[in-house]
């Protein structure tokens, strides 16, 4: 024991001087490199982190609240198949369902009554065939089929957040019976991706046509228009509850009850005490179950993010060893000597691991530095304006640990690696520089 | 007096296209005590014998003794404990490193020995002030002459206290001044300490510091120099 501590004293004696008195711009530029690699890494890492964070976040705070409760055998009303019937302009989606949540007003108080549910809000959801004809003439007609769902505006404020994603116009009120409220990517302006599949620019108080499922057309004046950038919400239109009841001939039912909790991420703790109610027949999904059921960008994301987040640990890795590599080369004379004098070649080794680990651990710090210094809060006062969402950087925490792990262990086999060999090898080649 | 090395039959052959015999069998005895210089001409194998004897290689053949141990029978890591607790080393390029002061450098080999923080910096300040360099212990060799860091280099071979201290053409590198001061100090410690040295020069004018010459021609000890196993040396 005490020999160990001895021998690792002495390693420590000859990196710290090799550190404080050696070259000062190669350990600049090695440092530079670690920590240039490791923000390499976290930045893109982070940066799809961040996307998919933003994109799930628009998806709760948006279009599903933190619990979704739909009814038992209700088909699935997902994303996909809202993306699909937006595309096929003449594949009309027909699959309205009539299931619903039966009382739902007595269902919304028993949920409100459990402690730490906020709010909630209730849906009728069908699907429509929407039709605008610019010209009002017949011709030049721009169609499409998209969601739609009925809404209290009231309870809906109360739940998510379209109310303060208006870009046009106004939000419903529950009156409205002519008004319809569309997402921009219905509209087709307000910088939405799918221009080709909206209604061409249909403005606020443009009219257009709705042939509902049951084959109920009505038509509506576009009353406002919003921009989550969330796809699920932007490509849904609202009506108010009253005027929906009326289409579907229905009364106080719901397709969907969307919930709000206190404590977001203890989604399953909830559900449980919902379940308690001993409300029947009703399905109960945390946003992320509904997200996994229903969407598989998540996992293409996680997917992106593995090999990117791969390949980057790979280049820096090898960069940081031949970085290190070359620089214990380079003293293999001087470990020749040391050997020479007597020196265990293992604490040669084991200063030159110090070394390393010092090189790695200084570079990563600084890296986390720049990244909590300067990237983070840049990016949260200037969030990027993607497709997905305005995007700052969150840097994930298992990232970091991931990334720092790894290149300290590239950064010790860096080290190790040379000096074993020198260490292992005849010492008057080494001394010679062979 | 008692043998402090011996060596029977050595034979290195460095290989390649055109294998190099270096040595061709030298028997050698050295005393312990003795300051031995091992001279010849350019190629003559002198170099190549001391690094046999101090353990930095391994011969071809032959058999090598030094306190009563057959060196080459030991492991690589006793070999290593053996360079640090029976040799010191003077090299001709001083062999220090850059980072370290004279100090530091001389603190080395007792550091390894477990000798104590407090005890390993008195013991390093005294054989610096013995070489001379009492006022250059927190020096880099950058800042020092050669003269002064082969004395380092000298300070740090003998610092704990070895068997044995092999000078491989110390002075090759030096002015005749520096020259003159580094043979008499060598001098000097086997006359007061009783410190076995060996020798590698060229120099013919080194012959009068030390107690004999084994001389060397073409990889064989040169008739006439009394080295035979130790016979003639009793």
């Amino acid at each position: 024991m005490f020999k160990t501590i001895k021998n690792w004293r002495i390693s420590w004696f000859l990196a710290s001087r090799s550190i404080l008195r050696g070259s000062k711009g190669t350990l600049a530029l090695t440092i530079l490199v670690m920590a240039l690699s490791f923000i390499n890494i976290i930045f893109m890492a982070s940066l799809i982190f961040s996307m998919m964070t933003t994109m799930e976040q628009s998806f709760r705070q948006q279009a599903l609240g933190d619990i979704v409760i739909t009814p038992e055998d209700a088909t699935e009303i997902s994303f996909q198949d809202q993306d699909a019937s937006s595309i096929g302009l003449t594949e009309k989606k027909q699959d309205y369902n009539p299931k619903y949540i039966y009382d739902r007003d007595s269902v919304q108080e028993k949920l409100l009554s459990i402690p730490g549910v906020l709010a909630t809000t209730a849906h009728y959801v069908a699907n429509a065939n929407f039709v605008y004809d610019p010209e009002n003439d017949g011709e030049n007609e721009e169609k499409g089929a998209w969601s739609v769902k009925s809404i209290n505006p009231e309870k809906e404020m109360t739940v998510t957040g379209i109310h303060n994603k208006m870009v046009s116009g106004k939000y419903l009120e529950a009156n409205d019976r002519d008004y319809i409220m569309v997402g921009r990517d219905i509209s087709g302006g307000f910088g939405s991706p799918y221009v080709e599949e909206s209604l061409g620019g249909i403005q606020v108080g443009d009219k257009v046509k709705l042939i509902f499922g049951n084959g109920v057309q009505r038509e509506y004046t576009i009353k406002g228009i919003f921009a989550t950038k969330n796809m699920l919400a932007d490509m849904t239109a609202f009506l108010s509850e009253k005027e929906m009841e009326s289409i579907l001939g229905a009364k106080n039912m719901a397709s969907e009850i969307l919930v709000r909790v206190e404590n977001p991420g203890q989604e399953r703790l909830y559900i449980e005490k919902i379940e308690g109610l001993g409300i029947s027949d009703l399905k109960m999904k945390s946003w992320q179950d509904f997200l996994a059921s229903s969407a598989s960008f998540t996992d293409s994301f996680m997917v992106i993010n593995l090999i990117l987040s791969g390949i980057g640990l790979i280049v820096a890795g090898a960069i940081i060893f031949i970085v290190i590599y070359i620089n214990v080369v380079n003293k293999r004379k001087q470990i020749a000597i040391l050997k020479a004098i007597g020196m265990e070649a293992k604490i040669i080794v084991n200063s030159y691991v110090l070394q390393s680990m010092f090189y790695a651990v200084i570079g990563i710090s600084l890296g986390l530095l720049f990244i909590y210094g300067f990237v983070i809060p840049y990016f949260l006062a200037n969030p990027m304006n993607l497709p997905t969402g305005d995007t700052s950087i969150t840097a994930n925490p298992d990232t970091l640990v991931t990334a720092a792990i790894s290149l300290i262990s590239v950064a010790i086999l860096a080290g190790f690696f040379p000096a074993w060999m020198v260490s292992r090898g005849q010492i008057l080649d080494a001394m010679r520089g062979e | 007096m008692s043998l402090m090395i011996e060596g029977k039959n050595i034979k290195k052959t460095f290989p390649g296209a055109v294998p190099v015999h270096a040595l061709k069998g030298i028997d050698i005895a050295i005393k312990t005590g003795e300051f031995v210089a091992i001279m010849g001409r350019s190629g003559s194998g002198k170099s190549t014998l001391l690094h046999q004897l101090s353990l930095l290689d391994v011969p071809t053949a032959g058999e090598i003794i030094v306190d009563n141990q057959d060196i080459l029978k030991l492991s690589e890591r006793q070999k290593t404990l053996f360079r640090l607790t029976h040799f010191g080393y003077v090299f001709q390029t001083y062999a220090l490193l850059p980072e370290f002061t004279a100090l530091e450098t001389v603190s080395i080999p007792l550091m390894m020995a477990g000798v104590s923080h407090g005890d390993y910096t008195k013991k390093a300040k005294e054989i610096l002030e013995l070489v001379g360099l009492g006022h250059r212990l927190n020096h880099r060799p950058f800042e020092l002459s050669g003269g002064e860091q082969q004395r380092v280099a000298i300070a740090r071979a003998l610092v704990h206290n070895p068997k044995i201290v092999f000078a491989d053409e110390p002075c090759a590198n030096l002015d005749v001044g520096a020259s003159t001061l580094i043979m008499q100090l060598f001098a000097k410690l086997n006359k007061d300490l009783g410190q076995t040295i060996v020798l590698v020069t060229h120099e013919p004018d080194d012959e009068k510091y030390v107690d004999r010459v084994i001389t060397l021609d073409d990889g064989l000890i040169k008739k006439g120099d009394g080295v035979q196993l130790g016979k003639t040396l009793e």
